[in-house]
């Protein structure tokens, strides 16, 4: 019985929660099912709704803006908010270089780099270290 | 008795190619076996013969050749063709020496954001495999040297941090390498000026002139030079057969090294191999004569910090802060 009971409540908490957590995220406006990706926003605290940024799940590349007016433009939909760095990025400041100092090509727009659904950038793995001088310096010798 | 043995030897080696290694050991041996100690001799040659040695042959044409500066286009094709056999010969690996020219109206400038940068060592890594730097001892033209947020003492960064996951909360990263200063301490102090600097702003090294004195490196105050303590090891398949004679060929044992900007890419339009792995994008390239480009830009609209501006070395080499 006991053991029962601790399977039932392991079940709610891995599948009951979660769904109530992504409220909004597998029903459309004609209440469809279509995101096959369960995707967590992590934007700001309002972008629940899919609909914040796309016209319609069915075709999510469609923007629309936050005036409701239609758009196809990447940075002109996160410039939005995030005007400086729209700005930096049109005078080529912001983002990776790509092909060469030269001739470069044109800037990446902001997805390629910012997965727009939780836009913080993951932490990583750092290479390794280079190997201290073996000099017969002792490891993390006071300094004096 | 024991004279015998060493003229024999001697002979022998004689017969095979000389190098100067061998020649200076030979001489060893004999001067060794004229003082009958021949122990001492074979401790010696054991110390400065180590095996499957990588170390080009002495030759007469590489012992006179001209200054790289003093060379006609007829002596570089030369010279280069001499270096190509030679690597051919000592590494096993065909490669391709080329000398791009500084591009007139153009002064190579490096930006670098320390709000971006992550201390993830992508660069380091990108670097080594690009320049050919030796794997053992390690060489590596790039330090990122980690510090506590809001300070700045270089004494209490460390370079040897461990990155499970970076950036670590609480700390910045600021990743060092050569300057290419507009007024280069290392350069005059050169008894021999094997290194100058060139009108694209890049500080170059002839490997074949440099005498190995190290001077150089005592008077840079970013710590971006190298010194080549061993013949540089690295293993045949990750040579980079594309290289340029001032920049990343393979660097004979002896010799001071440096980061050059990847002159053999930039000089042809590419960007430095660091910036192209680097995946925040906080590393910008560019001319800064030009007044549309990024770097100027930069210069132009962020917060700039130079390293220890102070001492005078009018750095290429620009921190921003977005």
């Amino acid at each position: 019985m006991i053991t029962k009971l601790w399977v039932s409540i392991i079940i709610f908490l891995l599948v009951v929660l979660p769904s109530v957590s992504m409220a909004d995220r597998t029903t459309d406006i004609a209440g469809d099912k279509i995101a096959d990706k369960k995707i967590m926003t992590q934007h700001f605290p309002e972008a629940e709704k899919c609909q914040h940024c796309h016209v319609s799940l069915h075709e999510i590349t469609n923007l629309r803006l936050l005036t409701g007016d239609k758009t196809n433009s990447i940075p002109e939909l996160c410039g939005q908010c995030h005007g400086v760095v729209k700005r930096n990025w049109d005078a080529g400041v912001h983002g990776k270089q790509v092909g060469g100092w030269k001739n470069p090509k044109p800037a990446l727009v902001c997805i390629k780099c910012h997965e727009p659904h939780h836009p913080k950038f993951a932490e990583m793995k750092a290479k390794k270290a280079p190997r201290r001088p073996n000099l017969g310096i002792r490891k993390d010798a006071p300094h004096e | 008795m024991s004279n015998d043995r060493w003229t024999k030897k001697l002979k022998k080696k004689m017969e095979q190619s000389v190098g100067r290694r061998n020649f200076l050991k030979a001489l060893t041996g004999v001067t060794a076996a004229a003082c009958g100690t021949t122990v001492v001799a074979k401790a010696v040659e054991k110390v400065i013969q180590p095996e499957n040695s990588t170390e080009v042959p002495f030759s007469f044409e590489k012992f006179f050749q001209k200054h790289y500066q003093e060379m006609s286009p007829e002596d570089k094709k030369r010279v280069f063709q001499r270096i190509e056999e030679d690597t051919l010969t000592s590494r096993g690996v065909k490669v391709n020496i080329k000398d791009p020219l500084p591009i007139e109206g153009v002064k190579f400038a490096f930006a670098l954001s320390l709000s971006k940068c992550n201390g993830n060592r992508m660069c380091v890594e990108a670097c080594v495999k690009e320049n050919n730097q030796s794997h053992d001892p390690e060489i590596q033209y790039i330090k990122v040297i980690e510090m506590d947020a809001g300070s700045f003492n270089l004494e209490k960064g460390d370079m040897y941090y461990e990155g499970e996951s970076v950036p670590k909360p609480g700390k910045f990263y600021l990743p060092v390498q050569c300057h290419q200063c507009d007024n280069p301490p290392c350069t005059k102090v050169c008894p021999v000026e094997a290194t100058w600097k060139e009108k694209d702003g890049i500080v170059v090294i002839d490997y074949d002139w440099c005498i190995g004195c190290r001077f150089c490196m005592a008077a840079c105050p970013y710590e971006a030079r190298r010194f080549n303590f061993t013949e540089p090891k690295l293993p045949k398949e990750n040579i980079n057969p594309n290289q340029g004679y001032l920049s990343n060929r393979i660097r004979p044992k002896g010799v001071v090294e440096k980061c050059t900007f990847c002159l053999h890419r930039t000089r042809e339009g590419l960007n430095p191999a660091c910036l192209e792995a680097c995946p925040t994008g906080a590393r910008k390239f560019g001319n800064i004569l030009d007044p549309n480009s990024e770097v100027s830009q930069i210069l132009k609209t962020k917060r700039v910090y130079i390293l220890k501006e102070d001492l005078g070395t009018v750095p290429s080499f620009f921190y921003y802060f977005d």
